[in-house]
């Protein structure tokens, strides 16, 4: 006999397997811009990137698109990554790491 | 900029930048060296243009300036041409006495994958591995790749590949 | 962890096109090709558009193949699986875009306007592996039930989606329930109605073969809501496949603790037992369909007393049928709102119809409420087929009546359809075009009730074969006029006096093509003409002048009534003629007509 926490253990490890099967997030909304210029990248843009993919396939979240873009004009601040919400302001983060993206997709879930 | 990976990232970004729609990225590495190129179908330079992209500080969208410079100086062999209206190819060689190796080439290839097409041509001594994001592309859109961790596995199997035929500290 | 899906339908349509073998096909290839553990081929329940079947979907791309053969698995492992090309002949062509390929099953028009609620795991989920259901979300509802809300909660739950029942009459769900809970009894039962027989309708087995555990699922909720502890499916024995996956979806709840004597340690106990039905029409009918499961002869008995007052074993009890139960869980997941906010003021939620007759798109459509027959017909059923004209849909099979041609723009609602005549039924829709004659539509339904008539009450017994002997007469061209209004009066007689829905809506399908197409009527009975060419005793086939006198008539005609000399044209016996129409089908000259 299963305990609830037992249906939740499966149902986490079953997800994982089925969303392959799920074609509703054909129509992307939220979108992730990450500053990969010389500035961007030497800062560590690309394992930023890297973590914002993983973590979006991770929590299986449906509807986000992460794409890179060159040099936002903060070099001192970067990696900088641009949240794009539609019908909510952009909002922008500035000296993301591995750990923040992981915080930003969180908040992204949240909302 | 000693991680080969990152420098191709950075010249891969221009031609982004240059409103590329098509990249053709070659990497080779044998015992002595690993070689890039970068070439695209992008706006393209001219001469003055091109002069003045080499040198450091100076940049016409508004960014550092110092990308291809840092790229340039580390290089053994730098090679750049150009040409208005067709495109740019970006050359360069280093070597691994200098220390440089490759890095996490599969990370930055993930972030290659985007509303433009990328074609890698990868070449660890004498092995080859050809990817074309446009035939990913076919199936899936860019989200879909990435929210299904199709990206993912693409980033672990470029790196597999040249764990295993170029050893672990390539 | 596999990077591709084959899934393989395995619904009844798909099943008699051969989907077993062409799933052990690819499992066995896929083996030899030592691509076990890379790919993973999954049988499922119904995709929903059986005109095309065998489907197969292959994700993540989505790919969807339709008309599969078996000897088209190997071109689909090499491409596809191992080249990752897909298979541009065997992809899926959409008729109404003028043949242009669809890649995705998302992409094509019969998904893009579906709402799926009941279907959702249908054609997505292993039915027989319980874990897929449960990473479809599948028992949070009864877990939410459980931990977060007594029994009152989720009846308010329920009466406040506005559910109403899906097996036909509409009867608002939640009050049903509340009236079962609020009887003071130590035994109640749930109870679930998969007796479906209206000819032509299969959404009821679909969601069975598909997704059984979202029955077995609502049901345990159910009985939570009510305080039952014991719940019977009373399904066909016509539905081997269903009762299949039913079964081993109850063995496969028992052993997780789904099922049983405490279920997820909770207390609560609940089980679920399968009864078997024959095949009667009327077992359909909830005061027969309990006298079954009781083990007596299926026939009704009068109400009241409700079965939510005195039921099965007169006891309290609540019936539902399949497809109401199959939204509960979401309803509970998602919270009444959000189900109310599809659908139409009085009829909420969505509806899922089994599109049949001359439609491209034979198959399973499930559609928000309020959605009209246009959109049903021309833009998810892909139109008539062979550019002949829309005449009228069938709904509600042998309760149900003709929706015309002038009610086509009309949203499909519970209330709506009966101000039309018609009824939503349990959701056939037969689409008929220029050639149906509605006279003969209404004979065959009426052929159907009075062969399932159970004959306790007179009226259904007696008034259905006298009606039935009208429609003879008139298809025959041997009726009057008078006889035409002592058929109406007939009607309504028996409508009024029958003992149960089988016999007080048996007359429907007769009134309401009086009601649109009188004019056929009375061109059978004035001028002895069906203006179809449908009904045999009134038509002749005859051959024309453009005969070049082949013979091929003659020698296909299985009464041998066509005669004539080589190269002269041909004469049909008409005494001896049995209309079969094969001479027209053999002719490749057109030179046979009816007339």
């Amino acid at each position: 006999m299963k305990s609830i926490a037992d249906i939740n253990e499966i149902r986490a490890k079953m997800q994982a397997q089925i969303c392959l099967r799920d074609n509703s997030d054909m129509e992307k909304e939220i979108h992730i811009i990450v500053g990969m210029g010389t500035c961007g990248l030497n800062a560590g843009a690309r394992t930023v990137f890297n973590a914002l993919v993983d973590e979006v396939e991770t929590k299986n979240i449906k509807g986000v698109l992460v794409t890179r873009t060159g040099c936002m004009g903060n070099c001192a601040d970067e990696p900088v990554v641009e949240v794009h919400v539609p019908g909510k302001e952009t909002v922008k983060y500035t000296k993301v790491n591995a750990e923040k993206a992981v915080e930003i997709i969180n908040n992204l879930v949240k909302a | 900029m000693r991680e080969v990976s990152l420098a191709i990232s950075d010249v891969a970004q221009n031609s982004i930048d240059a409103g590329a729609k098509h990249l053709r990225i070659a990497v080779g590495v044998d015992e002595e060296c690993i070689s890039f190129e970068v070439s695209d179908d992008g706006q393209g330079m001219d001469k003055e243009v091109l002069t003045a992209a080499l040198e450091d500080g100076k940049s016409f969208k508004g960014s550092s300036g110092i990308g291809l410079t840092l790229v340039k100086e580390n290089a053994k062999q730098f090679e750049i041409s150009s040409e208005k209206g067709i495109g740019t190819t970006v050359r360069a060689s280093y070597l691994r006495s200098d220390g440089a190796y490759l890095g996490d080439f599969g990370a930055t290839m993930l972030t290659l994958v985007g509303d433009f097409d990328t074609v890698l041509e990868l070449s660890v001594y004498g092995r080859t591995k050809r990817i074309d994001t446009g035939e990913l592309k076919s199936a899936l859109s860019v989200a879909e790749l990435q929210s299904r961790g199709v990206l993912r596995l693409m980033r672990e199997d470029i790196n597999k590949f040249i764990r295993q035929n170029g050893g672990a500290n390539l | 962890m596999y990077r591709t899906h084959i899934l393989v339908c395995g619904g009844t349509g798909c099943h008699s096109n051969n989907s077993g073998k062409i799933r052990e096909a690819f499992e066995q290839q896929i083996k030899e090709k030592n691509l076990q553990d890379d790919v993973l081929v999954v049988g499922t329940g119904c995709f929903g558009l059986c005109a095309v079947g065998p489907i197969i979907i292959i994700y993540p791309e989505g790919a969807f193949y339709s008309g599969i053969k078996v000897e088209d698995v190997p071109e689909i492992i090499e491409e596809h699986i191992i080249k990752g090309r897909l298979v541009d002949r065997l992809l899926y062509h959409e008729k109404a875009l003028g043949n242009k390929t669809v890649k995705s099953l998302s992409d094509t028009n019969f998904y893009k306007k579906q709402t799926r609620v009941a279907l959702r795991n249908c054609g997505v989920i292993n039915p027989e592996v319980i874990d897929e259901y449960i990473a479809r979300d599948g028992y949070q509802a009864l877990i939410k039930c459980l931990t977060e809300l007594d029994p009152q909660q989720v009846i308010d739950i329920v009466k406040a989606s506005g559910l109403r029942g899906r097996g036909g009459a509409g009867f608002p769900t939640g009050v049903k329930w509340q009236f079962a809970k609020n009887q003071n009894n130590d035994t109640k039962y749930v109870c679930c109605n998969a007796d479906e027989g209206d000819p032509g309708a299969f959404m009821d087995r679909s969601v069975l073969e598909g997704d059984p555990h979202a029955v077995l699922e609502a049901m345990t909720i159910a009985g939570y809501a009510i305080g039952s502890h014991q719940g019977y499916i009373y399904v066909r024995a016509e539905y081997p496949i269903a009762v299949e996956r039913l079964k081993i979806a109850i063995a496969q709840s028992r052993e997780y603790g789904l099922l049983g004597d405490n279920i997820l340690g909770t207390g609560f106990a609940f089980d679920i037992e399968l009864k078997l039905g024959s095949g009667a029409f009327v077992c359909g009918e909830e005061t027969a369909l309990m006298t079954s499961i009781e083990g007596h002869r299926g026939e009704p008995r009068p109400r009241p007393p409700f079965p939510a007052v005195k039921g099965l074993f007169a006891k309290p009890t609540i019936l539902n049928n399949v497809e109401t139960y199959a939204n509960i869980t979401q309803i509970i997941l998602n919270g009444p709102e959000w189900f109310a906010a599809m659908g139409t003021e009085r009829s909420k939620g969505t509806k899922v119809f089994a599109l049949g007759g001359k439609i491209v798109n034979t198959g399973l459509v499930e559609i928000p409420m309020g959605t009209t027959l246009r959109e049903i017909i021309e833009d998810i059923g892909g139109g008539i087929p062979n550019d002949k004209k829309f005449k009228a849909a069938q709904t509600g099979g042998p309760s149900g009546g003709c929706i015309p041609a002038e009610h086509l723009d009309i949203p499909i609602d519970y209330d709506n359809l009966i101000s039309i005549g018609s009824m939503m039924g349990s959701g056939g829709m037969i689409v008929m075009d220029e050639d149906n004659c509605m006279v003969d539509i209404a004979k065959f339904f009426l052929e159907f009730t009075v062969d399932e008539s159970c004959g306790k009450c007179t009226p259904c017994r007696i008034g259905n074969r006298r009606l039935l002997e009208y429609l003879d007469k008139i298809t025959s061209g041997k009726a009057t006029m008078q006889d035409l209004d002592d058929m109406e009066q007939l009607c309504y007689y028996i409508k009024s006096n029958s003992l149960c829905g089988l016999g007080q809506t048996a007359p429907n399908p007769v009134l309401s093509t009086l009601r649109y197409f009188r004019d056929e009527y009375e061109a059978h009975i004035k001028e002895h003409r069906c203006p179809a060419h449908v009904c045999k005793k009134l038509i002749q086939f005859k051959i024309t002048d453009k005969c070049i006198g082949c013979s091929a008539c003659s020698r296909k005609c299985p009464v041998n009534a066509i005669t004539g000399e080589i190269k002269k044209k041909f004469d049909i016996n008409q005494e001896k003629c049995v209309k079969c129409g094969q001479c027209i089908a053999t002719c490749k000259f057109g030179a046979i007509i009816k007339e």
